[in-house]
Parts: structure tokens; C-alpha cells; sequence
């Protein structure tokens, strides 16, 4: 009698074992067809001399030529360079956006308005936003070279035109764009914080800037480990903004991403073999820095 | 468990009616999908057409636009082996697509005498003889969607404001002649320090204009050097590649003394200040550019709003007509007659081509001889500024002679055609384009920064001291493009 429980019992396990891995099987599967096999075979045609638009039966081997081209290359260079640059706006967004959210978090008035304010360029199209922005920044009729010219600026600078300005323009775009999703995040955050370490601050005589140091920051980590671990894998995938917002790389290839590169030589060119190799070091790069933030992390979550 | 099973396959099933549903309606008739680009105007023509074409032949074409994204989503779709029926391919891919076997040949799919009417010069682009490998003989592979050409536009609108100062310039030697064409239908041809001069007297402010985007300021031109700068090449008796494209000329003297001329206009103060092409192409409609290039499918665009009376009363501020590019210093001396045959501007086609795994290969082929060689459908694009009639005596005889074809000098693209002033754009002749886009566009913002003598945030660079720069690389990417098509040589 216990003998046959117990066999119904493993069989109502192994049952659910089974639906559970039935469950899991989709996105496995999904993860296998469209990332897995995908990436493996950007590392192997990476090794190949591979024309897009013909047969991949028709890639030869070419060892480490690609990889070799690619780092010989100083575009490449420029467009790592590029990629990395535009991080700089990771790490104002996350201070805009904390700030934000602590103003936001104190109840005030129009505390809402605020959040739907601010948290509607992040549903926004990015064509239509790169457009606008194309048109803000316009070095002829801009609106802020026009604003600039009222006040008497006899030559505004050429925002789009001049290399030492394009890329901020891009960062001001990217920080404007994410500062609603970080905001509400933060906010999040915030709220599961519990009062009694401000009531406790309070007593021992701490002010509202004290404790949102000592306090609010600290606790904020995961948000923040969060932000930018995605921030930064986002970031070196940058294509959209660029790519819409100025013709060809930019003066001076200063908008020049790797993923735009990436996407020239293989879309544009045929160079599929050429551009995996891109991404297979693009892979990598992400893989590295996000394994250095996450013991970066540990590390500090230890003390 | 068993109400989770239900569901499940409930779900399943209701996904799956609507493929089977769509199946079901697509084989009612031929189907066959078309792929190209086009602009608005292009698309609305091709609309028109297509509707015909569904008409008479009780079929259906699903005409996909595709935007400026058309080459690599090609390039995608053929190598998932889901190819359009009917494609635009351009003259550098013919043999590749050959020996890849992904167009079909359209002689054994069409009557080959019916094409006799095309351009010659157009049909043998897309003809090409594997067993020999001969391009220009063989087996057709596609058809021309258009035999194109790229002269300047003027804006008449502007010399006619500026008709004073022109004339006084004339008067006192700086210009040969008036930019108009003579009695005899000699071309105003200008060297590039009287071109440049003349882009200088035509860049003024005009306060008569309503602004567009904040500013009423008119410049002679507004060009970039990836489309614009082969005919200042061509005008100094230069080229990008040698004959045989496996050599780039980039630090040719020739190649040189053409970019020069290209940056004089910058240098004097008659361009605007900026590569921008889309701001260029703006400027030149809000009829805030006088001179700036045109292809023969821009036709219909400058064409609609010179004959929008409500925007452009009496043709006020847009008056289009074409004009020819400018030449080398060297012809100084030269008459307007004997100018004529050197200038030279881009000649280019896109083809109709049929997918080698077409369901309907004969009514692909059918669609694409329609859109190509059809007089009637010549006409109707022809007339609407599409582009030349492909059709070579109709081209030559009617839209040459029928006012109801513009624009009024439009026997300019009729003599590029002809080949007394047409070349073929340099690209098209390579396996890739890197040689180009990457070596040399990329960083030609150094020479404008040298030029203009503005701060753009990069080193400047004289044309001599750029070209030697970007010399080996360009030599080393047009190798590897060599390399790569040898590899894949069937």
C-alpha cells in the first residue's frame, strides 16, 4: 500500500517535472533557435570569407584574416572608441534620473504629472525623436542656434557639423530618452524602503541631503547595478540615434558605432565574414565588462 | 490538466486559421511580390501602372517600397532564399547573382527580339556571359528600370535676381558667357574657377524668400563629394579607377586637380556650409540653392512644385532647368562649342530582375518587360519625370520634341545617354564599394574643415595631402573586393 503511494507520488513528480520542463522548453528553444545557433554561427563564418547574399556553402575559410583586418582597421578603432564614449551618458542619466526620482518620491502635487512628463520620450518612436532632435539642433535654423542668435551669439556652433559636439548631441538624446524608465525604477526603489531608517536618521539629527546619501544611495544599489549593467549593453549596441540623425558616420566618422560599422560590412558590403568577427568581439567586450560590474558588485555588497 | 490540453490546442488551432485562410486567398490568382525603392512621386506612378498590370493579366502584385534600407534587406532576403519575384538589382551585381543562381535568365522567359527597343548600351549592362565571362554578352538578366543620368539643375528663379551682378561679371571677363544655353544650343559649360565664381555671385541673402528652417540665405551650390564629386573627377580628364578597375586613382594628379576645383566653390564662399546632402536637397526646394545635381528621376519632384501656382506664382521663386558640370581650369581658353564634349556627368541603371525560385517566372518576367519596354508605360513615366523613356526612339525622337516632356533642356540627359557626356558610376564597376565608402567618404570632413576654414572639431587637410592619405588603404580594400569575387568564381 505505501509502496503504491509512493509510486503515485513520483509519477504525479515526474508528471509535473515533465509539464514544468514542458514550460521552460519554449523559451529554451526559442533561446536555442535565436541566440545560441545564431552566435555560433557568427563564430564560425567569422573564420570564413563569407559574401552576404550568397549560399553560406560558399564560405571559405580564411583562419584569422578577419580578425587580423578588423584590428588593423583604425575605423574600427574610431567606432569602439565612439561606442564607449557615448557611456559618459550612463552614468549623468543615472544622476539625473536619482535626483529626479527623490523629488518626485516626496509627495508632492503634481507628482504624477511629473512621472507621465517625463516617462513619455521613453514610448516615443526613436525616428521621430532622432528627427526632432535632427531639427533642434540644426546648425541653420535650429532652434537652439536660433534661441543662441536672439541672444546675440553672432556664430553658434554647428552642432551637427562640427566632430567635437555630435556626440553630444547623441548623449543628450540618449539621456533624455531613458531619464522616465530610470526615474520610475528609482522610485521603486525608493518606496521599498523602509521609513523607520528615516525616522531613526531623523532622531539623530540628519537632514534631507544626509540621508538621501547615507541612506537613500545605499539602498539603491540593485536599481543602480541594474541601470548599468543594461545601460551598458544597450549603449554598445548604439545604431538607431546615430545612424538617423546624421548622413553617412558624421563629420569625421564622430558618430561611427561598432554596431554600425558592424552592419556596413556586412549588410552593406556583402562582408559577412568581416562583420561577425565584429560582433564576436562585441560579444566578448560586453561579456567581460558586465562579469567585471557584477564582482564589482558582490564585492560590494560583501562589505 | 486535461482543460490546459484543451486550451492549448485551441490556441494552436486558432493561429493556424489564418495561415491556412491566407493561403487559400493567395492561390486564387498569381500572386507575385515586387520589391524596389522609390520616392513618393516614383511610388504613386508605379501604383498606377501596377493596377493596369493586375488588370490585364488577372494577377495580383504585392509592391513592396522599401526605403533606404532596400539593399541590405535584399541582400538579407537573398540569402534566406526569400527573395521578391520581381527585384531591382544594380549593374555591380549582375554576375554575382549569376553565379550564385539567384536570376533567372529572361531569355528563355521572354520574346528577346521585343527588347531591340531598349537603349542598347542600357539592355547590354544586364547582359553577361558566364562560360566566358564577358559582361555585356550573353544571356539578359535583367531589364532596365531606367537608363539614368545626373546633370546639374539650375534654379533660373535665382540668376534672374542675379542677372545684374552675372552680367556685370560677364562684362568685366570674371564669366565667358551668360549660364544660359546660346543660340546655337551650345551648353554654358564653366571651368571650376568660373563655376565657383559664379556660385559666389548667386550666394546672397533674399529677403524676398519666406524662410525655411530660420534662414532666407541663397548659396550658388550645395554639393557632397560621394554623389557630386565623379563629375568635377571626370571634368579634369580624371577617374577613380584605372580601365581595368583594380587600380584607385585617388592621388592622381588628375583625380586632384577634379576634387580641387570641387572644394573652389567652397573655398570662394558659393556653397553651403555643410555635406549634408538632405539639408542640401531642402535648401534646393525651398529655392534656397541655384545649382545642384538631378537625376533624371528627380524630374517629377522639381516639376510639381514649379507648377504649383499656389506656392510658386508664376514660377517666382523655382524655375528649374538642367545644366552641365563643370570642367578643368585647363579649358579656359576653350569656346563654348569646343567645351561641349568635356563635361561629363554619372550614368546609372537599376534592373528589373526575376528570382531564380520565382513561382511565376513568366509572369515576373512579363511584369518586368512591362515596366521596362512597354511604350505606353515609357510614356506615362516619361511624362510624369520618372525618368528617360528606356525606349531609344522615343527618347530621341518625342520626348525631345513634345512639350508636354520637361524639363525644357532636357536633351542634356539625352546626350549623357548617347555617351558624349556620360560615365558610369565608378562603383558599379567593383565587387564592393569599400575602396569608396569607407577610404574616401569617411573622412572627407578634414578637407571641408581645410576649405572653409572652420573649426569642425578634426585635423584639416588639403585635397593633395587627403587623397595621398587615404591612398594604400583604399588600394588594400579594393584588393580584398578583387580577392573576394576570385574566391567565389564558379
Amino acid at each position: 500500500m505505501q509502496n503504491d503511494l509512493r509510486k503515485r507520488k513520483l509519477n504525479y513528480r515526474t508528471v509535473d517535472a515533465l509539464w514544468g520542463y514542458a514550460f521552460i522548453a519554449i523559451p529554451l528553444i526559442g533561446m536555442l533557435i535565436f541566440t545560441l545557433i545564431p552566435f555560433g554561427m557568427s563564430v564560425y563564418t567569422s573564420f570564413t570569407s563569407w559574401p552576404m547574399g550568397q549560399p553560406i556553402a560558399k564560405a571559405k575559410m580564411v583562419g584569422l584574416k578577419n580578425y587580423i583586418d578588423m584590428f588593423n582597421n583604425n575605423l574600427f578603432w574610431q567606432s569602439l572608441g565612439n561606442t564607449f564614449y557615448y557611456m559618459i551618458g550612463i552614468p549623468i542619466g543615472l544622476l539625473i534620473s536619482v535626483f529626479m526620482a527623490a523629488m518626485m518620491n516626496r509627495g508632492t502635487k503634481y507628482e504624477n504629472a511629473f512621472r507621465v512628463i517625463y516617462y513619455v520620450p521613453v514610448i516615443s518612436s526613436v525616428v521621430a525623436v532622432s528627427f526632432v532632435f535632427q531639427k533642434i539642433f540644426m546648425a541653420d535654423g535650429g532652434v537652439i542656434n536660433v534661441v543662441l542668435q536672439k541672444f546675440g551669439v553672432q556664430n553658434p556652433p554647428n552642432w551637427l557639423g562640427n566632430a567635437n559636439y555630435t556626440k553630444w548631441v547623441i548623449i543628450t538624446l540618449s539621456v533624455w530618452k531613458g531619464l522616465g524608465s530610470s526615474i520610475i525604477l528609482f522610485i521603486a526603489g525608493m518606496q521599498g524602503i523602509s521609513r523607520s531608517y528615516y525616522e531613526a536618521a531623523s532622531v539623530d539629527g540628519a537632514n534631507w541631503w544626509q540621508s538621501f546619501v547615507k541612506i537613500t544611495i545605499p539602498l539603491l544599489m540593485p536599481v543602480t547595478f541594474y541601470l548599468i549593467v543594461t545601460g551598458v549593453i544597450g549603449g554598445a549596441q548604439m545604431y538607431i540615434e546615430p545612424r538617423l540623425m546624421f548622413t553617412g558616420n558624421g563629420p569625421a566618422n564622430s558618430t561611427f558605432t561598432t554596431v554600425i560599422h558592424l552592419y556596413d560590412r556586412t549588410f552593406s558590403n556583402s562582408r559577412a565574414g568581416y562583420g561577425s568577427a565584429v560582433a564576436v568581439f562585441l560579444a566578448i567586450i560586453i561579456f567581460i565588462v558586465t562579469l567585471i560590474q557584477f564582482k564589482l558588485n558582490s564585492a560590494g555588497g560583501d562589505k | 490538466m486535461k482543460k490546459m490540453l484543451a486550451l492549448v490546442l485551441a490556441l494552436s488551432v486558432l493561429m493556424t486559421l489564418p495561415i491556412i485562410s491566407t493561403v487559400a486567398v493567395a492561390e486564387d490568382v498569381p500572386t507575385i511580390v515586387v520589391n524596389t525603392f522609390a520616392q513618393e512621386h516614383e511610388k504613386a506612378m508605379y501604383e498606377e501602372v501596377i493596377a493596369q498590370f493586375e488588370k490585364d493579366n488577372n494577377c495580383k502584385v504585392d509592391f513592396r517600397v522599401s526605403g533606404d534600407q532596400y539593399w541590405p534587406e535584399l541582400e538579407a532576403s537573398l540569402t534566406a532564399g526569400t527573395a521578391p519575384d520581381v527585384f531591382y538589382l544594380g549593374l555591380g551585381d549582375i554576375r554575382k547573382r549569376v553565379w550564385s543562381e539567384q536570376v533567372a535568365a529572361l531569355d528563355d522567359l521572354l520574346d528577346v527580339e521585343t527588347l531591340s527597343a531598349i537603349w542598347p548600351e542600357a539592355l547590354n549592362l544586364y547582359k553577361y556571359d558566364a562560360d566566358t565571362d564577358t559582361l555585356g554578352e550573353g544571356k539578359i538578366y535583367g531589364l532596365p528600370k531606367d537608363f539614368s543620368a545626373v546633370s546639374m539643375t539650375v534654379n533660373k528663379a535665382i540668376l534672374e535676381k542675379r542677372r545684374a551682378e552675372i552680367e556685370a561679371a560677364v562684362t568685366d571677363g570674371t564669366l565667358p558667357f551668360y549660364p544660359e544655353i546660346d543660340a546655337n544650343g551650345n551648353l554654358p559649360v564653366y571651368t571650376f574657377t568660373e563655376f565657383a565664381n559664379l556660385c559666389k555671385i548667386l550666394t546672397f541673402e533674399d529677403p524676398t524668400l519666406p524662410e525655411t528652417a530660420g534662414s532666407t540665405q541663397v548659396y550658388g551650390t550645395h554639393l557632397w563629394e560621394d554623389f557630386t564629386l565623379p563629375s568635377f573627377i571626370w571634368g579634369a580628364g580624371g577617374d577613380y579607377l584605372n580601365e581595368d578597375a583594380t587600380q584607385v586613382l585617388y592621388s592622381s594628379d588628375k583625380f586632384i586637380e577634379g576634387y580641387e576645383g570641387f572644394m573652389k566653390i567652397v573655398e570662394v564662399g558659393g556653397s553651403g556650409s555643410s555635406s549634408d546632402e538632405t539639408s542640401g536637397y531642402l535648401k534646393f526646394l525651398a529655392g534656397r540653392v541655384a545649382y545642384f545635381p538631378c537625376g533624371t528621376w528627380d524630374v517629377g519632384a522639381f516639376q510639381a512644385i514649379e507648377m504649383d501656382e499656389a506656392v510658386n506664382p508664376n514660377k517666382e521663386w523655382f524655375d528649374f532647368d538642367l545644366a552641365p558640370w563643370p570642367i578643368s581650369d585647363e579649358y579656359a581658353d576653350l569656346s563654348i562649342e569646343e567645351r561641349q564634349d568635356k563635361w561629363a556627368g554619372r550614368v546609372d541603371s537599376v534592373g528589373f530582375c526575376v528570382s531564380a525560385n520565382s513561382k511565376y517566372p513568366e509572369l515576373a518576367a512579363k511584369f518586368a518587360y512591362q515596366m521596362s519596354a512597354d511604350p505606353e508605360v515609357q510614356r506615362y513615366l516619361a511624362q510624369r519625370g520618372g525618368q528617360l523613356p528606356n525606349l531609344v526612339d522615343m527618347a530621341e525622337g518625342e520626348y525631345l520634341t513634345d512639350d508636354t516632356y520637361f524639363p525644357e533642356t532636357r536633351v542634356v540627359f539625352v546626350r549623357m545617354l548617347e555617351g558624349q557626356n556620360g560615365h558610369r558610376v565608378p562603383t558599379s564597376l567593383t565587387w564592393d564599394d569599400l575602396w569608396h565608402s569607407e577610404a574616401f567618404v569617411t573622412g572627407v570632413t578634414s578637407v571641408w574643415s581645410y576649405y572653409e576654414g572652420s573649426d569642425l572639431g578634426v585635423t584639416p587637410m588639403s585635397v593633395r595631402e587627403y587623397c595621398e592619405s587615404v591612398q594604400d588603404n583604399a588600394q588594400m580594400l579594393l584588393n580584398d573586393a578583387i580577392d573576394t569575387m576570385e574566391a567565389l568564381r564558379p
